[in-house]
């Protein structure tokens, strides 16, 4: 019986991953996703949706559910279709989290939360809008910079109340500049100790990796401090990061 | 996280329970949380203070959790994410601010992730006991 348990909830897991999606392919760009699961199936996800590429705009979510096991796994399914639904239709990244968080508090499957940060990069101008639902803000580092600074962008976690307002925010990505989206399985990745890797260690890890060529860099980068860091340590979370970097001319 | 509890009073005599956290809330430490909560629910507190002066860190399970005590104050079973769905489908949502409950003292790391995830609108954070006593 536990047998078959075991073999049930890795066939979920590996159902779970096939939902994150390949990173794209446009010109003056490079992309990067990671991934790596937690011991218990949990509730990160990413995603990315094409309108009219290579001229066109691309649009990505980061998002992380509140909560452990089967049924954070089973939120983030759902929740990934109801803000894919919900991009066809909505005329901005505020917008669309505002309609996703009515239909998840509407719905009663939808008892956990959502921290989701939804952006829009329109590939030609470089100008990425951005809403944020009660996630970690992303972190911008323009080119040869020495620090990382931090986007500020609140709003509310979605599924938790009814009635949200959330607001548009926007940066313009110039060449050689780098985003980094992240979910909290980074800053709370803990060493054999117990303390947390935190935003700091982020921050220089991300800095590192952005001097390099591509977004691929800053995410090994980061990976490999978090998992030095851990030195072994079992992980509690999800990890996951996506970066975008605008080729520097 | 150790978590301490103390009975106060707000100006009209009214009890308020006062839990002091210290250490870290996160997704290890969320349950208890909740589980102290429903313990003084089930006790008959109907208003509870959270004294955050000495919580060094804040994780996204903490606003589960504060959401989880929220609902418990107003006598609703909050979801609970160890055990699936059937446990979670006859909750009620929370739509304005949350009266019975409020928050003191947060230290910079925990009031970044309040201001960051919207929670400052529907909970009410003080920074003088007193005060937030008075406020229930």
């Amino acid at each position: 019986m536990a047998g078959r348990l075991e073999e049930e909830l890795r066939v979920a897991r590996d159902i779970q991953l096939s939902l994150l999606p390949a990173c794209p392919v446009a010109p003056g760009y490079t992309f990067d996703a990671k991934y790596l699961a937690a011991r218990e199936m949990s509730g990160d996800f990413y995603d990315f949706l094409y309108h009219a590429l290579p001229e066109g705009r691309l649009e990505l979510v980061i998002g992380d559910v509140t909560g452990k096991g089967v049924p954070a796994a089973l939120m983030m399914a759902h929740s990934r279709a109801v803000l894919r639904s919900e991009a066809r239709r909505a005329e901005s990244p505020a917008q669309l989290l505002m309609s996703a968080n009515q239909v998840l508090t509407e719905d009663r499957l939808a008892r956990l939360f959502l921290s989701a940060l939804y952006a829009r990069l329109d590939i030609t101008s470089g100008l990425v809008t951005f809403a944020n639902a009660g996630h970690d803000l992303p972190l911008l580092i323009r080119r040869g910079a020495r620090s990382a600074v931090e986007l500020d962008a609140p709003g509310v976690i979605l599924g938790a109340f009814r009635r949200i307002e959330l607001s548009d925010f926007s940066v313009r990505l110039e060449p050689g500049d780098t985003l980094i989206f992240y979910t909290d399985g980074v800053t709370e990745a803990r060493d054999p100790e117990g303390r947390l890797f935190g935003d700091e260690r982020l921050a220089q890890a991300a800095l590192a990796g952005a001097a390099g060529a591509a977004a691929t860099d800053v995410t090994l980068a980061v990976l490999d401090a978090v998992t030095g860091f851990m030195r072994g340590a079992p992980r509690s979370d999800d990890i996951t990061l996506v970066v975008i970097q605008r080729t520097a001319a | 996280m150790d978590i301490i509890v103390e009975n106060a009073a707000t100006p009209a005599g009214d009890p308020v329970a006062v839990l002091k956290l210290e250490g870290e809330l996160d997704a290890s430490s969320y349950v208890e949380l909740i589980e102290r909560a429903r313990e003084l629910t089930q006790a008959g507190a109907s208003r509870l203070l959270l004294d955050l002066s000495g919580l060094l860190y804040m994780g996204s399970a903490g606003l589960f959790a504060l959401h989880s005590v929220a609902m418990l104050l107003r006598g609703q079973a909050p979801p609970d994410p160890e055990l699936g769905y059937g446990a979670l489908h006859d909750a009620e949502d929370l739509d304005e601010t949350i009266s019975e409950l409020k928050l003191l003292n947060p230290q910079a790391q925990v009031d970044r992730v309040l201001e960051r995830t919207g929670m400052k609108r529907f909970f009410e954070v003080h920074t003088d006991r007193s005060t937030a006593l008075a406020a229930f």
